[in-house]
């Protein structure tokens, strides 16, 4: 009798810019797709969260991690939350929080701003937690 | 039951330990296991590190009002550390690399800062 596939949180806490954890985290979500794997969520904590700002414009022939994310997300309809607090924090709003504290929105769409109440599911809900 | 590991030292914004809160007030009951330089989180003299800043010190002696009751140190880490476990807050618990195993053992989750 197959198994029931395992579903996983991700939690990423580095830079996008300053280390390669993204983009392992992408190959690594790309391959539990493939085997069958449920993605609950990619959650974005502290530096993590500037892979969702929509002004970041990267080197010339580069592309911007979070391009990865969303074809990703394309794969399998899983949320790519970045932490509310850590992300007000570096500048980085939704519309909601643009609206609250009278500046412009910077959040890349596909992406959006959560609490940690999130991790608090996850702990409860995802059968693996990966931080990278 | 999920444990939280801290390995580096505090930095000026405590987010890993805004996440052990939120663990907290959603009834998870974390437990916290600090290491290597992150033993300094539970450091009595540790200073803010920004104007207006929190001391960790001071944040982790109200882990205990949260529900946060289960705080972990290396036995092994503090000695490397030069750390005399009267630097550090009282309701702390000094413990060996093999019960570091256990803990891990009998969590469901562990994210390591």
């Amino acid at each position: 009798m197959p198994s029931e596939p395992l579903s996983y949180t991700l939690i990423l806490t580095h830079s996008p810019v300053q280390y390669e954890s993204n983009l392992t985290a992408q190959s690594f979500v790309k391959a539990l797709i493939a085997s069958g794997g449920i993605i609950d969520r990619v959650f974005f904590y502290q530096d993590a969260v500037y892979v969702g700002l929509k002004s970041q414009i990267p080197g010339q022939g580069l592309e911007a991690s979070y391009k990865g994310w969303l074809d990703l997300q394309a794969l399998q309809k899983f949320p790519l939350q970045l932490c509310i607090a850590n992300s007000l924090r570096r500048g980085i709003l939704d519309e909601a929080e643009a609206a609250r504290y009278s500046q412009n929105p910077n959040l890349i769409d596909g992406f959006e701003l959560s609490g940690l109440g999130e991790i608090a599911e996850a702990c409860q809900s995802s059968d693996r937690i990966i931080r990278l | 039951m999920s444990l939280i590991i801290l390995t580096k030292a505090p930095t000026p914004d405590l987010e890993p330990i805004e996440l052990l809160l939120a663990l907290a007030a959603f009834e998870q009951a974390p437990k916290l296991l600090l290491l290597g330089e992150g033993i300094y989180h539970a450091n009595l003299f540790q200073q803010e590190k920004k104007p207006q800043g929190k001391a960790a010190g001071k944040v982790l002696s109200v882990l205990p009002m949260y529900d946060c009751e289960e705080i972990y140190i290396s036995k092994l880490d503090l000695e490397q550390q030069s750390l005399n476990i009267e630097d550090l807050q009282s309701f702390c618990k000094l413990v060996s690399d093999k019960e570091i195993k256990q803990l891990i053992q009998h969590s469901k989750h562990c994210v390591t800062f």
